[in-house]
């Protein structure tokens, strides 16, 4: 193991030795423990309870990620030759982006009830934005030369389309992507804590309602690792995808908040 | 016309479009779910002359203001602080991914439990939102100081105050200034959720309340108002920008 | 990596193969009296089998004939014919479309980055559908020929530039085009890559006499790779000059100088350019 690494784990193992003493000799109600944590999340893992309520947020932050991103991405591509109509729409989209998304969660609330529905809103908000930017910065970014010197090969508007437009917005769009998903998650859990009966968020302020501080940080270590762990899996993806760019791509995932 | 006349014109139809959809949808499913424009407005009118609304956004903007700066001037410290040291730096990091992949508006319920419901986790809350993207923006920012302005003060004797003054400030203030703009948005989503679940004034508080009530006018109300707040920060924001930061960043 | 020169084919110079009449170019209104001719009165006939290279002042127009031609560019004036046929002219309709005669290698190699170095020399056969087996046999010697049979499966971003030029060239002769044109196409290299392709380029044309419209710069290169060499000045730009190259071939472009008449092309040529642009 490299030294850094050496460090990290220490820097790592002090902290949460601290916490432990400081839980040891504050007392856990206020702020739990690291092995109180642990030994929890064992027993919700082992009955079931953390996959029940982990799969609503994760379905929430799916389904509105994919209800969101799919026509953010396609609204930029089919405006790609319209650039009046873009025009029309960039001047609704500033205002729309400039709508604090969770201000609108009670008015979907309003709309599709304490289901899922109205998390699935807030999330589809927020990344329709999101994707429709970053895939519309890669339609300006393409190379003109590239597409002139494949139409003089011989390729049809549609090819043009396929061949050279598409594969050019795919670094963008899988930045816009990169930094969405992150987004979803945390938009599932903000739609939770507002109002839900499942869901991790759920979890979190059931945990705070109940005084059950354990339960708040199992909620929040929870999220942890599934961002963690998603931000990894889409690294590796990112690697395959785009191992034709000499340099790092973009998607350098923006703080998540 | 030339283009960009053109564009702006058709910025203007957009609008306008949606202006007209706004009113069409609301005469097709109802007041409940899409009040008419005039009924908004006419409550924002109603609120504004009643004193209402200017109580909920003065309360607001003193959390967005109590917040950001906090929040702003930690990050900024933060940032400067990991980065005197490469050691420091590198050991730090993955610590900060980790706590970074947590969704702040998702500590809400670990600062109501510790501080109740008063004023106090509300702040804390919005600095952190803000403290954690500041800090982003300005720790990559500094990393382009160029080393040669500094390494050039250094030589002529420059203490280490007066680098930071004279070079390090300028040069990471724009940085800062970015962090607060893609901030804001956040900051204010940050302001609403607090309110939402422990408070008795503000828009945040507003929109819950109407929501409670099925009131969808005050809802709409609430949302406009918000807008509105993100829109006249972000103009207050680029004015002081522009008076203070004289590069040409 | 020097290749051997072969024997040349038979160095019959055909008919006409492509013809430009009266062209004209230009950019703004005629009605409001705005309009700029870049190009006029341009009468060039190419035969096939010929290597013809275009020189010219900057801003005599070179690159805007090519763009005519490959029909990328609406002439504004004149016509441009293809064996015998108008194809494109003033008073024509704009043709985006290709008809595949035509090969275009310019400055920029404007590989696909995202593709292969095979499947970029493939594309022009993949998208006029599934390419046949002889085609496919083509793309593997043209790979060959030209020395990247080894690179076939690295991307652009991995290989040099003289190399992506090469892969560019590829590229632009396994769809078989009549004529290729092209725009100081060894612009960007350093000059030892540029004498490599040079020669590469000869010992390619060689093997199958294309027709070529090739511009540059360089009186050197003009003189060394050119049957013939047309000059274009002035503003708006004008044939000034129509000179055939009769140094034997095959030809060391490095080594042009020492040939005994180039000394006469040379001044011809650089008189013509440096008269032309005091006009």
């Amino acid at each position: 193991m490299s030294r850094v690494w050496v460090d990290r784990t220490a820097l790592g193992g002090v902290l949460l030795l601290a916490w432990e003493i400081a839980s040891r000799m504050l007392g856990p109600y206020w702020i739990s423990s690291p092995l109180l944590v642990l030994e929890r999340m064992w027993v919700m893992a082992g009955n079931g309870d953390l996959w029940f309520h982990g799969r609503f947020t994760l379905a929430e932050a799916f389904g509105g990620f994919v209800v969101g991103a799919v026509p953010g991405c396609v609204t930029a591509m089919l405006l790609r030759r319209h650039p009046l109509v873009r025009s029309a729409f960039l001047g609704i989209a500033a205002i729309g982006y400039a709508i604090p998304k969770t201000a609108l969660v009670p008015l979907f609330i309003l709309w599709l009830g304490v289901g899922p529905g109205a998390k699935v809103a807030l999330v589809a908000s927020a990344i329709f934005f999101i994707v429709f930017y970053s895939t519309w910065h890669g339609v300006e970014a393409v190379d003109n030369k590239l597409l002139l010197s494949a139409r003089v090969l011989g390729a049809s508007e549609r090819q043009l389309l396929r061949l050279v437009v598409w594969p050019s917005v795919v670094p963008y769009v899988f930045g816009g992507l990169r930094v969405a998903i992150p987004y979803a998650i945390a938009g599932a859990i903000v739609g939770e804590i507002i109002s839900s009966n499942r869901g991790i968020g759920y979890l979190a302020q059931y945990g705070a309602m109940d005084f059950d501080t354990t339960l708040v940080f199992v909620a929040l270590v929870s999220v942890m690792c599934v961002v963690l762990s998603v931000g990894a899996v889409l690294s590796l993806i990112q690697r395959r995808l785009l191992r034709w760019q000499a340099t790092p791509s973009q998607g350098k995932p923006a703080p998540i908040v | 016309m030339s283009f960009q006349q053109k564009s702006r014109l058709a910025g203007l139809v957009g609008l306008v479009g949606f202006a007209i959809v706004w009113e069409l949808a609301s005469r097709l499913v109802g007041d409940y779910w899409v009040p008419g424009i005039a009924q908004v407005f006419a409550r924002l009118f109603k609120d504004l002359v009643e004193g209402r609304l200017l109580v909920d956004v003065a309360a607001t903007t003193q959390l967005l203001l109590a917040g950001t700066a906090i929040g702003t001037a930690c990050g900024c410290a933060l940032a400067c602080l990991l980065r005197l040291s490469q050691r420091v730096d590198s050991l730090m990091q993955p610590l900060i991914t980790a706590l970074m992949s947590v969704p702040k508006l998702g500590l809400v319920p670990l600062l109501v439990l510790w501080f109740g419901t008063g004023w106090a986790p509300k702040v804390m809350l919005v600095a952190l939102t803000v403290l954690f993207i500041v800090f982003s923006l300005t720790y990559s920012g500094l990393a382009t100081v160029d080393p040669r302005l500094t390494m050039t003060a250094r030589v002529l004797g420059a203490s280490p105050l007066q680098l930071t003054r004279s070079i390090v400030i300028p040069s990471v203030l724009p940085f800062v200034f970015t962090g607060l703009q893609v901030a804001l948005p956040w900051a204010v989503s940050a302001a609403l959720v607090a309110e939402y679940l422990a408070a008795k004034a503000g828009v945040g508080h507003g929109i819950e309340q109407a929501r409670q009530m099925s009131d969808s006018v005050g809802v709409y109300c609430g949302i406009v108002l918000a807008t509105v707040l993100v829109l006249v920060c972000n103009a207050a924001l680029a004015a002081v920008r522009r008076l203070t930061v004289k590069s040409p960043f | 990596m020097k290749l051997n020169m072969p024997t040349p084919a038979a160095t019959t110079i055909g008919c006409p193969l492509l013809e430009l009449r009266q062209l004209g170019i230009s950019y703004g209104d005629a009605a409001s009296g705005e309009q700029r001719w870049v190009l006029r009165d341009i009468d060039l006939v190419v035969r096939e089998g010929e290597f013809v290279t275009v020189m010219g002042s900057s801003g005599a127009g070179k690159s805007t004939l090519l763009n005519v031609v490959a029909q990328t560019l609406q002439p504004s004036a004149g016509q441009i014919l293809f064996r015998g046929t108008p194809v494109g002219g003033a008073d024509m309709a704009p043709n985006p479309g290709s008809n595949r005669q035509i090969g275009y290698v310019t400055q920029d190699d404007n590989l696909l980055p995202w593709r292969t170095v095979w499947d970029n020399v493939m594309f022009p056969l993949t998208i006029a559908g599934r390419p046949s087996p002889a085609a496919v046999e083509k793309a593997h010697a043209l790979l060959k020929q030209v020395g990247l049979d080894r690179w076939a499966n690295h991307y652009p971003h991995q290989l040099s530039g003289g190399m992506r030029k090469r892969a560019s060239l590829a590229r632009t002769l396994v769809y078989s085009p009549p004529i290729v044109l092209m725009d100081e196409p060894f612009g960007a290299l350093d000059a030892e890559t540029r004498a490599q392709l040079q020669a590469d380029l000869l010992n390619l044309w060689s093997t199958e006499r294309k027709t070529i419209l090739f511009v540059t710069h360089d009186i050197n290169e003009a003189v060394a790779l050119g049957d013939r060499i047309v000059v274009l000045s002035g503003t708006p730009g004008r044939v000034v000059l129509e000179r055939q190259i009769d140094i034997a071939r095959p030809r060391d472009p490095e080594l042009i100088f020492k040939a005994p008449t180039f000394a006469s092309h040379y001044d011809a040529i650089r008189g013509c350019l440096r008269g032309a642009g005091h006009a």
